[in-house]
């Protein structure tokens, strides 16, 4: 199915706010600091912006979504902004990779030129994500046994309820079937350190990690351990889409969005595993359907990595490689900046540049096809060379959307 | 923080019947009398066959282990002082589309046992107020 809306829409502005852990400043301050930032390097003011949109969900369940303090939410941001009239907005999604799907559609369709979109994260003070049937670090020694109702009374009697436990059984059925080991896993921890270390903005830029480092660490749910999964922080990200002729006559090279595809839903499917080949599977079959252009055209990728087995259904998923051969396939540098065929989150991803929610993914994926990933221009840290075409994919379980961002319409 | 911390399973209209077996030592599933649908989690539509009555009835208690984690670390309710133990996600051998969350019971000493795809059988858990379905290794 061809993609009619290829090369109608780019992304050209993109900003964050400071990431960090704990920040004094509030959330929804972070946020504006994004936009405020994003919006003025696609050279626009807040009066151009004629469409928002923002994928809502706050950082967890039972964290205090106040408005502005711990959560951005829309409307809460129009205010924020100060914006006095909008032709469009869209609030929801799965992922933010669904938010600026329905963004560029918006543009294509013709309801709006300049779109706003923002993703904003806060980090839960009580030292865990907890709520409702979890103890959080602070009451875990006092609390009467919680009452489990709806979906939870089947999975918190049983300690399930952590973001981790409900995916490392999808690692272990992946490793069992493949025959993957926790060193595969070190090449991409590893490599995604060293870029973390390049990028001035990631929570672990003065931090190395070494393989050893990454081989002893301990089990939080044993398969992953503490560096599979993505670092919490407090922080917000933005990005400017724009109609095509528009963009073009802005400060910024178009990211155009050549390439766009979805992820799906399958009932009869078992959770996690098989919902992870459901988004990733079905944004590959439906992204390239909708283009001339093969993964060997691909430049980089930015693959969403809430935990980093995540990156075995990116690589198989996006049809890099076989499925159950995603473990090989980034061993070998392959994934690296300097050199390397496919280079992977250049920025860290969020198990080292800090969990976004898949919004840094984009800033990257821009970054990169602009020619400007470097912090000082020109140094080489972080910038692949001769960029053409990065894929950017975020969203998982179902959900999610990629893109390709090209440097010219294709 | 101890076991009598854990979450206690609220039943309500739909779910009642499950825990009412459970305390009687019995794993019912909800199924579809139209089709024959084994659902994990009782539903309100048959997704195969869009019926909506279902009836409670009582599969062989096997299944196989199609992923299992062993948690080293947690905030679930009760279970700080259980670490390590073992969530998994058993589909019975009756139905492949349904799965169903719990613990594999088994010692530590035994862990390097445990693998995909390989059977396993309910065993009943007494918590006090609540029982809860588990399983073990067949």
């Amino acid at each position: 199915m061809p993609f009619n809306s290829a090369n109608k829409v780019a992304i050209t502005g993109v900003a964050h706010s400071k990431l960090g852990r704990r920040q004094e400043r509030p959330i929804g301050a972070l946020a504006v600091d994004a936009c405020l930032a994003a919006i003025a390097d696609a050279g626009l003011t807040v009066k151009d912006i004629d469409g928002v949109a923002t994928f809502p969900q706050t950082t967890g369940p039972g964290v205090g979504p106040e408005p502005g303090v711990s959560s951005a939410p829309f409307p809460w941001m129009t205010e924020g902004l100060g914006i006095e009239e909008l032709n469009w907005w869209g609030n929801g999604g799965g992922n933010i990779s669904t938010a600026i799907g329905y963004g560029i559609d918006a543009i294509a369709t013709g309801r709006c030129n300049n779109v706003l979109v923002w993703r904003a994260m806060y980090q839960p003070r009580s030292g865990a994500f907890g709520s409702g049937t979890r103890n959080t670090a602070a009451d875990a020694a006092a609390r009467p046994a919680p009452r489990a109702s709806m979906g939870q009374q089947f999975t918190a009697p049983y300690g399930f309820g952590d973001a981790p436990s409900g995916f490392a059984p999808a690692y272990m059925r992946y490793m069992k079937q493949y025959g993957a080991k926790r060193h595969h896993m070190a090449a991409y921890t590893v490599e995604l350190r060293k870029n973390a270390n390049k990028n001035p903005n990631s929570v672990f830029y003065d931090q190395p990690m070494s393989y050893e480092d990454y081989m002893n660490c301990r089990m939080i749910c044993d398969p992953l351990c503490l560096f599979d999964c993505d670092m919490p922080v407090d922080g917000a990200a933005a990005i400017i889409l724009q109609r095509a002729d528009l963009a073009e006559a802005g400060p910024q090279k178009p990211a155009y969005i050549t390439a766009l595809g979805s992820g799906s839903y399958d009932w009869r499917t078992i959770p996690p595993e098989q919902w992870r080949y459901a988004s990733s599977g079905n944004i590959g079959r439906t992204l390239w359907s909708s283009t001339y252009m093969k993964p060997t055209d691909m430049d980089g990728a930015m693959f969403y990595d809430g935990f980093s087995p995540d990156v075995y259904w990116w690589v198989e998923g996006m049809r890099f490689c076989k499925f159950g051969e995603g473990f090989e396939f980034i061993q070998d540098g392959r994934i690296a900046i300097e050199g390397g065929e496919l280079p992977i989150n250049t920025f860290g991803g969020q198990v080292s540049e800090g969990r976004l929610h898949g919004i840094g993914h984009w800033v990257e994926g821009v970054k990169q096809t602009q020619g400007r990933a470097d912090d000082k221009p020109g140094d080489g840290a972080r910038q692949i060379k001769n960029v053409n075409n990065i894929l950017v994919c975020t969203g998982m379980l179902g959900h999610g959307n990629g893109v390709i961002l090209s440097t010219e319409p294709r | 923080m101890a076991a009598e911390q854990k979450a206690i399973p609220v039943p309500d209209e739909r779910t009642k019947p499950y825990w009412d077996a459970a305390k009687e030592h019995k794993f019912v599933l909800q199924r579809c009398t139209a089709c024959g649908l084994w659902n994990a989690t009782p539903r309100v539509i048959c997704p195969r066959c869009h019926a909506s009555d279902f009836e409670w009835a009582q599969p062989s208690g096997k299944g196989i282990i199609h992923s299992y984690a062993i948690v080293h670390q947690t905030t679930a309710a009760g279970f700080q002082d259980e670490v390590p133990y073992v969530i998994a996600h058993i589909i019975p051998i009756e139905e492949p589309t349904a799965f169903i969350d719990g613990n594999i019971l088994i010692d530590e000493k035994d862990f390097d046992k445990l693998n995909i795809d390989i059977p396993v059988e309910v065993v009943f858990e007494d918590r006090g107020e609540v029982t809860v379905p588990q399983w073990k290794l067949a």
